[in-house]
């Protein structure tokens, strides 16, 4: 997907008030042989189609046989569909993939919305940079890394229990990632930690384009705080939102790393995810068509989701 | 042409650093195995025969540097011969051996992983030689003991495991088992190992009356509380029923009253305290660092832990039976060394794995602490070493080593996840081992 984007406006230049700021000759060049930006397109439509589109069929294809990645296949329609959409651990897979989209979704907008609206209210603060690095510094660290280090802190002797023993709240010490009830929430938040530090930045850009007028206006009408947050601030985000919204419950869906580090899916299922099923099927069951239908319901619903975002920022 | 862009000349001129960069590293590379090749083109020699024969492991632990070495004894002997070797962690052999040996040029000599979900489907599609017509030869049957190798056999049609010729040659044996603290039980005034079953119960109670953690268990892999449970089970149920139940013999069931009863009995000892609160959020590694800093008493685990643990004050022994029978415990040989049915040079490939187990190899690997295949052989008196080897003799002797519960679901989460809400006393020992009985049809039917 990522390589096709930024296509998009270049197989359009060919309309005229594309080219408003430009010299008019290359209108006339391009009509002699439209043929040439289907040339150049070729290239990348090439790698795009042997790299993604390629394995998203090939998945598709897998999800209606049986096989286990070395012998004969067997085509075997839709059981492979009927089979996963019955299976009562796959439910509670996509259920925890869901709950996982507050924490990576949900908390991460609101804390970066209230964090933009602050900033804003001291748009001359220092050291505004320090604050952003640090707010993005999960985002440079590796999964892997974040995952084992969570792990460490989670556990019976981490870093959390030790404050909650050091403000006198032993009773609530636990091995989070060892609870049925607070592995979930516990791994959500490590979401929550890595996304809000994205999102920020991502409004932070985009709120520096309100104009300041705005606010003032707001505020010379009386309103305070949360009136600016709700009339012109998330008004003024809403492209960010959207973008927002699109990547950070992608990757709540797809949630693979944290699980595969932290739990293994366990304890008993509680925090099994979707990937991490496809992996265990596809690697390690040999029921790589079983994997294939779970990979493609996943892209489908991660599909369904993405086009049910974009339309927040269409109809009003 | 020139640039009006001073930010895209940077752009472009950092991205010819990176390239510069990978560049240089991959020369490296290039340079040292080009090196490597052409050394071994000139230690052959004109005129003998020079074969190279690939080889795909999964030993990157404490067997790694032992097999390098006697894999240069090995081309010491046989001039000529080179054997490539190339090896994976298992986890990421699991994730790739049936791709790597799926390929038009399989490697000459493989390692493989007992039952149903690698050595079946390789032998199932012919990848893997019959070792049968070399018994004579070598006569490996008398050297491992008949049963002990039935663990690497299977049916031509690789769907009927244990039952038909012999496909694979194990280096060591592994056996799950219960280490003991010896500072630890002394303070306490334990007498270790326990003389009977109701001894090794009264000795959970004694440890946790004084404030002594009982059993450490690091349960966060999920794995790691299926051998606690192996532990336990083999003290109370029968142990053939299950091994025919991983070997999926006709009528095996996973739902017997032995079975229900030894859950029962992890339960109790679960809400007794004998277990550490924390089991579920413990990773192995941390548990295994516990254990060896004096943090509890018991630790069940298996014998590739004896190396780590041989360095402290640290005893092993097979629990005893219940009903005062013969011990059973869990274990099998290691994972299997198989020879490619494609290969060209066969003959030479069985010497090199019969070569890497043979009873020569088996005293280099009890030297080296480890706990070899072939019988007959020794470890170093009063090592950990020595307790693990005496109880493996013991069970050998009289009792059943059933192999891990795991080989028999090619998903062993109903095992291991429900051994999670067992120590968490979510389910019960009926529902649990239920569970388990039903997974293990479904995937025998399907």
């Amino acid at each position: 997907m990522a390589l096709a984007e930024p296509l998009g406006p270049a197989s359009t230049a060919g309309r005229p008030d594309d080219l408003s700021g430009r010299p008019a000759s290359g209108g006339g060049r391009r009509r002699r042989s439209s043929l040439t930006p289907y040339a150049y397109l070729a290239v990348p439509f090439v790698v795009f189609a042997v790299l993604v589109v390629g394995p998203f069929l090939h998945t598709i294809f897998l999800s209606f046989v049986e096989w286990d990645g070395l012998n004969d296949m067997e085509f075997v329609g839709l059981s492979n569909y009927t089979e996963v959409l019955d299976d009562e651990d796959l439910r509670n897979s996509f259920k925890n993939a869901l709950i996982l989209i507050v924490f990576f979704s949900v908390f991460p907008i609101a804390l970066a919305l209230i964090a933009v609206s602050i900033m804003i209210g001291a748009r001359d603060m220092k050291g505004l940079g320090v604050y952003r690095s640090v707010l993005f510094i999960p985002q440079v660290i590796t999964m892997a890394v974040v995952g084992i280090v969570w792990g460490w802190m989670y556990g019976s002797d981490g870093v959390v229990n030790q404050i909650l023993r050091a403000v006198g709240l032993e009773s609530w010490t636990r091995a989070w990632l060892g609870d049925f009830t607070w592995a979930l929430p516990a791994m959500g938040f490590v979401g929550t930690w890595l996304m809000t530090g994205f999102v920020f930045v991502l409004f932070l850009a985009g709120a520096q384009r309100i104009p300041t007028e705005l606010f003032e206006a707001c505020q010379s009408d009386g309103g305070g705080f949360w009136a600016q947050l709700w009339h012109v601030t998330l008004p003024g985000l809403r492209g960010e939102l959207v973008v927002a919204l699109t990547l950070t419950v992608i990757a709540a869906l797809r949630t693979f790393d944290l699980a595969f580090i932290m739990t293994k899916g366990g304890p008993g299922t509680s925090t099994q995810v979707p990937a991490l099923d496809i992996y265990e099927r596809a690697f390690r069951q040999g029921a790589v068509g079983s994997a294939a239908a779970i990979a493609t319901i996943l892209t489908v619903i991660v599909f369904g989701a993405t086009f049910l975002i974009g339309r927040i920022n269409r109809g009003d | 042409m020139k640039f009006s862009n001073g930010w895209l000349v940077r752009l472009m001129a950092l991205l010819a650093v990176f390239g510069l960069i990978a560049a240089a590293c991959g020369d490296d590379d290039d340079d040292s195995s080009g090196e490597a090749t052409s050394d071994a083109g000139s230690d052959g020699g004109g005129e003998v025969e020079e074969i190279t024969l690939r080889m795909f492991d999964n030993e990157t632990g404490d067997l790694s540097p032992i097999w390098d070495e006697q894999i240069a004894a090995f081309e010491a002997a046989n001039p000529g011969v080179t054997i490539e070797r190339s090896s994976r962690s298992f986890d990421d052999y699991l994730d790739t051996v049936l791709l790597t040996l799926s390929g038009d040029d399989p490697p000459d000599i493989f390692q493989g992983n007992a039952g149903y979900t690698v050595d079946g489907p390789l032998i199932e599609a012919g990848l893997v030689l019959n070792l049968d017509p070399y018994e004579a030869r070598y006569g490996w049957n008398a050297l491992f003991g008949e049963s002990a190798l039935q663990i690497n056999s299977f049916s031509e049609d690789g769907l009927r495991w244990g039952d038909g010729p012999l496909y694979g040659l194990s280096p060591t044996n592994e056996i799950v088992g219960v280490y003991y603290n010896k500072s630890v039980a002394a303070d306490l005034g334990i007498t270790v190992p326990p003389a009977s079953f109701a001894d090794f119960e009264a000795s959970l109670a004694t440890a946790a009356d004084a404030g002594v953690l009982p059993i450490l268990t690091g349960n966060s892999e999920k794995w790691p509380g299926g051998h606690t449970f192996n532990v336990v089970q083999n003290a109370i149920a029968e142990g053939q029923p299950n091994y025919d139940w991983v070997l999926r013999r006709d009528g095996a069931t996973y739902a017997s009253d032995g079975n229900v009863e030894a859950a029962a009995k992890l339960q109790e000892w679960a809400e007794a305290g004998y277990f550490n609160d924390d089991i579920n959020g413990l990773t192995y590694d941390d548990a295994n660092a516990q254990f060896t800093s004096g943090g509890s008493l018991y630790y069940f685990t298996g014998s590739w832990m004896v190396s780590t643990f041989g360095e402290f004050d640290i005893g092993f022994f097979v629990m005893p039976r219940a009903d005062g029978q013969p011990p059973a415990a869990t274990g099998a040989l290691s994972s299997p060394l198989h020879v490619s049915s494609s290969t060209d040079h066969p003959d030479l490939a069985v010497e090199f794995i019969d070569f890497l187990t043979n009873a020569d190899a088996a005293a280099i690997l009890a030297d080296a602490g480890q706990l070899p295949a072939a019988t007959g052989v020794s470890s170093g008196e009063g090592s950990l070493a020595a307790d693990v080897s005496a109880a493996l003799g013991e069970v050998a002797a009289g009792g059943v080593l059933v192999p891990y519960l795991d080989f028999a679901l090619s998903d062993p989460d109903p095992i291991t996840a429900g051994l999670q809400e067992i120590f968490a006393s979510r389910v019960s020992p009926e529902e649990y081992v239920a569970d388990v009985q039903s997974a293990y049809e479904d995937e025998i039917d399907g």
